[in-house]
């Protein structure tokens, strides 16, 4: 779905606001600590998957308030990549916190979990963090992977959180046996439902890395003028044979021979929390080797090829939201990013403390709203 | 700050303390017993502590009672070779519910949970082996929620009670993972209930 209508209430800095976007490219300036992520952020809740920048739902509601309340207003495409159809009726989905509790709902109806809004509504958050995709830590890149495939399918993120629970429990439980106040074999109670849980996950992780890959690589190709060769491979810390009905066995055998040492070290060692996606530019470990700007390549690439895998699995392209990283890339890639988002019809939200950051022309197409103390006004300079 | 009179502030925090009711709704309930007949209020008060008060645990299968054995463990009709495990007394109302089983309980209270300390001997597992020793039961049913405790439960009881020689099934998942035996129709929990499989 495009947004039409945004209405945040007691969310971050912002007391009451409303605001109507374009379903193109949508410009908010304003200086440092104004709202212009909080404005981004609530959009991303908008998807399910929790904030981009993983902040408690407590930490969002307005200082000195009970809770907070997002609405969004929109149509949802007519179908692959067509523009938003003004015949279908208009969605509203709607979330709210207070109370420790969190509910959503699309058209009035309240949905059972918040992983269900991503069946509404998607998004593609790019930051100046996301710059150091490559170097940064395997988790960070666990998390683009987890992010993008529980937008692309709701089971996804069912599965991974009652993966993470599990975790959770077994590695309390090591920790009581390591303190004797739990048997060894206990151990066994979660094993087998966690290796079954976790052989879903790296399937579905395989064949989102697969996906993903060739579309990063065409991207790739074209940031650097065909010069180099993108190669994405899922890194399991687990030793997996070829045949997936016997992954549960193989992870079960695996824990089995690991067990002296995860209960020294009171952790689980290997499974999907510990993988990693390897990233080579001809053949040679990017995380190792790449440069500053074949960094910043690499994680264009993955962004963006995050963006085709969502729009080809969805059917609509997701809501693009670039925080502050125009002016991180050079003319180049900027370029190149504005082209890529310009092939299909993608409602984009950009931030920026300085419009002089963004080339002329995208200016002129934009609305452009200013950003001051949780206030938003449309700017009549845009196009 | 002057919010309520002191006896009005005492109800509104009782009611705060009730699961699922945040401060807005504990104001609104006082409010709405405070309008009501007085002889509303006094039902509703004595309804709680005569529950309280009236009820305890069947020292048989610990399922809510108001007589101990249990109507359940009392009644001889009912089959005395099958006992379904259960979480807590309202799984038991839900199966109930559905008037397709016929056999015997035992509530757990709890399930195995290291993260909140939660072992064998927190559950009233013993209570259950100590039962089924030299009893003509021949098949216990986990029911237990099918969550990520829940299953490591099952899996924990159904070596225990194999040990004793006595078939175990598990309900079959027609329920959602992650899903509570409290929220499914009882449609989803019979066709669980039918399609039990052993461990
Ligand atoms: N829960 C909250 N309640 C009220 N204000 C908050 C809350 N959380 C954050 N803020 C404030 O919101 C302000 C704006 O934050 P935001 O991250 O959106 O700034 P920004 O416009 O993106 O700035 P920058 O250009 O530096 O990235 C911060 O000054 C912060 O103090
Ligand atoms: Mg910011
Ligand atoms: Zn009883």
């Amino acid at each position: 779905m495009k947004i039409q209508r945004l209405e945040l209430t007691q969310f971050r800095n912002y007391a009451e606001m409303a605001v109507d976007l374009q379903p193109g490219v949508n410009i908010f300036v304003g200086p440092n600590g104004q709202g212009k992520t909080n404005l981004l952020e609530a959009v991303t809740l908008l998807s399910g998957a929790g904030s981009h920048r993983d902040a408690k739902d407590a930490e969002m509601v307005k200082w000195q308030a009970a809770f907070y309340r997002i609405v969004a207003q929109g149509r949802p495409a007519a179908g692959n990549g067509a523009a938003t159809s003004p015949d279908l009726p208009a969605t509203t989905v709607e979330l709210a916190f207070g109370q420790q509790r969190k509910w959503a709902r699309v058209n009035g109806r309240k949905l059972k979990r918040m992983n269900e809004l991503a069946q509404t509504v998607n998004t593609v958050v790019f930051s100046p963090e996301d710059l150091s995709l490559v170097k940064g830590s395997p988790g960070q890149r666990r998390r683009f992977l987890d992010r993008e495939l529980s937008q692309a399918s709701p089971a996804y993120h069912q599965v991974l959180v009652h993966y993470q629970r599990m975790l959770s429990q077994r590695n309390a439980l090591l920790k009581q046996i390591r303190n004797q106040l739990a048997k060894v074999h206990d151990i066994e109670l979660w094993d087998e439902q966690m290796a079954r849980c976790g052989a879903t996950l790296l399937a579905r992780r395989l064949d989102g890395v697969a996906r993903l890959a060739p579309k990063a690589r065409q991207i790739y190709r074209s940031l650097s003028a065909g010069k180099e060769e993108l190669e994405i491979t899922y890194g399991s810390s687990l030793p997996l044979p070829a045949d997936r009905a016997a992954w549960p066995t193989a992870i079960l055998r695996h824990w089995a021979m690991s067990r002296e040492e995860e209960i020294l070290r009171q952790t689980t060692l290997t499974g999907p929390h510990r993988d990693d996606l390897n990233l080579y530019l001809n053949g040679r470990d990017a995380r190792s080797y790449a440069s500053q700007g074949q960094q910043r390549s690499i994680a264009l690439a993955l962004k963006l090829s995050e963006v085709q895998l969502i729009a080809s699995i969805r059917q609509e392209p997701p809501i693009v939201l670039l925080d502050d990283v125009m002016s991180e890339l050079d003319p180049l890639r900027r370029e190149q990013l504005l082209t890529e988002l310009n092939q299909q019809p993608i409602q984009v939200i950009i931030t920026t403390t300085h419009l002089q950051a963004l080339p002329e022309a995208l200016i002129r197409q934009s609305a452009i709203f200013r950003v001051y103390e949780g206030k938003i006004q449309r700017d009549p300079e845009g196009g | 700050m002057y919010y309520y009179a002191e006896p009005v502030g005492r109800l509104i925090e009782a009611l705060n303390k009730l699961p699922g009711v945040g401060p807005k709704t504990a104001q609104r309930l006082a409010f709405h017993l405070l309008r009501v007949p007085r002889s509303e209020a006094v039902t509703l008060a004595k309804a709680i502590v005569d529950a309280r008060d009236q009820t305890s645990d069947c020292s048989i299968c610990g399922n809510m009672t108001d007589r101990d054995p249990c109507r359940i463990c009392a009644d001889e009709a009912r089959d005395q070779a099958v006992i379904c495990v259960v979480e807590d007394a309202r799984d038991v109302v839900a199966i109930e519910k559905t008037r397709e089983y016929h056999g015997l309980y035992h509530v757990l209270r709890g399930v195995l949970s290291p993260m909140e300390g939660i072992g064998p001997e927190q559950l009233r597992i013993r209570e259950l082996v100590a039962r089924l020793e030299g009893s003509p039961v021949q098949e216990v049913i986990l029911a237990t929620n099918p969550t990520v405790e829940g299953e490591a439960t099952a899996n924990y009881l159904a070596r225990q009670i194999k040990a004793q020689g006595i078939k175990v099934t598990r309900i079959a998942h027609g329920l959602p993972i992650g899903g509570d035996l409290e929220y499914a129709d009882q449609v989803t929990l019979w066709r669980a209930m039918e399609g039990r499989r052993e461990l």
